[in-house]
């Protein structure tokens, strides 16, 4: 529990980042600079946004949530190869994406699918904006930190993210991220040295692991070979994450957002081992799990810092909740405001217009997680369908629009998107089983591929509203 | 203007899309990723303690810091700037 020195540190700390946001209020006066900070991005900030936004709640408490039960595993599966998968993004799309998408990316299909194709996808973005998972995840933190209610600690997380959003656009949240990001990963590795000597190092861990559970130290954790690669396919769903088309767009050039990501890696991997043996550690201490994993992680962390520091990890592991969800409230306004609200209007919304209807959207997405994230199963089943259901929607169009310069029609576009999201519901309610591939093959192997083909069908029909050879030609 | 002057004057407006530097920082960067992974996967695999618990906590400080670092100095070279031209 913290003492309260480290309530009073918390607290100065959020009055900070208030005064951060406030003083970026000034300079977020048009769409350019409250959305895409005028495209102006350094590397070092464009890293500790990428790195911030990334370890979310899910990211931090969700790696210690999944490595209690996977152990090592965790580390080859996600860490090693989950990465590798994601190079491609950094190296050859992100450029892209500075170069070609101007906005959002729901303005790229409007460009090159049309009016409808962009809808859907605005409607399907906004949904998965919601960030009903992270919101979930403070709970755990106010739990461990204040033994505290979990909706209050959420409506004050909620409170403070909308503000810093509202306030300060991408500059206030790439500039609060930073100093998430500092406090969260200099607090969780500077710690975690004595926690691992403390049982023992590996020699602790093996005698403590190796009855009650020793499938946890080996490479695989018992995971079929087939089922591994599938679990390290999936991990292609960041290529359609609005979060890091924005931070590409908003760098200050190409280059940039490319070495920021590749920058990315090495941290992530670095910080992915810390958090893996660190819940493999949990899991040595309470072989059973008799404590919830995420609550006995953030109370294993706070019983080995001293007074202050304490008060710093709690801000700095709440900070990193705040960064994610800001930026996909802010993401989801954008995309409100610029294409679905401006796109039904006749006539075109105001720079001042735009920035406060995002900034109502902002608080409505606020409330709207803050009374779904703990009290209603149902809808949140119902968020994790949609971001689901996005991956395959939207996975070949986008990435077609952003990587293939050769003609691409509205139909194709439209055909991608919609045998992509049927397929995929088709066969989540009715799962093909491979046994190469250790039981039933998840719905979304099947359905990409499936809305690759029609992309490639579909577009032998139809229009073509953008030629990327001669762009302003087409348009005229 | 015709069709050929209107599409060479939208080839030029275009944006090239920049190449990977494989020898230069990109490269670099590839590489960090893959030396850390190498050396994380062989501490691991034979256990050493060295590696997973001290080397991977202190490069993400170290990686860290030196970002926040280069962040700040970033910034103050910028006010100086701004200063400097009030």
């Amino acid at each position: 529990m913290l003492t309260l020195l480290d309530n009073i540190t918390v607290l100065l700390c959020v009055v900070g980042i208030f005064m951060v946001g406030k003083f970026f209020s000034k300079t977020s006066q048009d769409m350019d600079s409250f959305y895409q900070a005028n495209k102006s991005l350094p590397w070092s900030l464009a890293v500790g946004t990428l790195a911030a936004s990334w370890y979310g709640g899910a990211g931090v408490i969700g790696t210690i949530g999944y490595s209690t039960a996977m152990g090592i595993s965790a580390f080859f599966i996600w860490s090693i190869c989950a990465h590798l998968v994601r190079f491609p993004l950094a190296l050859w799309v992100a450029p892209r994406i500075s170069v070609k998408v101007n906005t959002t990316m729901t303005e790229l299909l409007n460009r090159y699918y049309g009016r409808l194709a962009s809808f859907l996808g605005a409607i399907v973005l906004v949904v998965s904006c919601l960030s009903i998972a992270e919101i979930a995840a403070t709970g755990y933190v106010g739990v461990a930190a204040w033994n505290a209610n979990k909706f209050v600690v959420a409506a004050v997380v909620v409170i403070i993210a909308t503000a810093i959003t509202c306030l300060g656009g991408l500059m206030g949240v790439a500039v609060t991220d930073m100093i998430f990001f500092l406090l969260m990963i200099t607090c969780v590795a500077s710690v975690f040295p004595s926690i691992f000597f403390e049982v023992g190092g590996f020699a602790g861990i093996e005698s403590a692991l190796s009855g009650p559970a020793p499938e946890m130290l080996t490479p695989l954790g018992g995971t079929p070979i087939g089922r591994a690669l599938c679990l390290v396919i999936l991990c292609i769903n960041v290529y359609k994450d609005p979060s890091f088309y924005q931070r590409f767009t908003a760098s200050n050039s190409a280059r940039t957002g490319k070495r920021a990501m590749l920058m990315c890696f090495s941290i992530w991997l670095s910080f992915d081992t810390v958090l893996i043996f660190t819940g493999i550690i949990l899991r040595a201490l309470d072989p059973t799990l008799a404590v919830q994993p995420e609550v006995a992680y953030v109370q294993l962390i706070l019983s080995h810092l001293p007074v202050v520091i304490r008060g710093l990890f709690v801000f700095g592991l709440m900070g990193a909740i705040i960064s994610t969800i800001d930026s996909y409230f802010l993401i989801g306004g954008e995309i409100m405001s610029r294409d679905i609200i401006g796109v039904l209007r006749k006539k075109p919304l105001t720079d001042r217009q735009s920035i406060n209807i995002t900034r109502i959207c902002c608080i409505a997405f606020g409330t709207i997680g803050l009374f779904t994230a703990f009290k209603f199963p149902l809808v949140y089943d119902a968020f994790l369908f949609i971001n689901s259901l996005s991956m395959c929607g939207l996975f070949v169009p986008v990435l077609a629009a952003i990587m293939y310069n050769g003609r691409k029609t509205n139909a194709a576009g439209l055909a991608s998107m919609m045998v992509g999201t049927v397929s995929w519901i088709y066969f989540t309610y009715f799962p093909v089983s491979w046994d190469v591939l250790g039981g039933p093959i998840d719905a979304l192997l099947i359905a990409l591929p499936l809305s690759f083909a029609a992309f490639v069908i579909g577009n032998r029909f139809g229009h073509v509203l953008h030629d990327d050879k001669t762009p302003n030609a087409i348009r005229a | 203007m015709d069709e050929k002057k209107i599409i060479n004057q939208n080839k030029t407006e275009e944006p090239e899309v920049e190449k990977v530097q494989w020898l230069g920082m990109d490269g670099l960067l590839c590489l960090l990723y893959a030396v850390l992974g190498i050396i994380y996967s062989w501490g691991i695999i034979n256990r050493v303690d060295f590696v997973v618990g001290i080397m991977a906590p202190v490069t993400a400080i170290i990686i860290t810091v030196s970002v926040f670092l280069r962040y700040c100095f970033e910034v103050g070279s910028f006010m100086k700037k701004s200063n400097k031209k009030k």
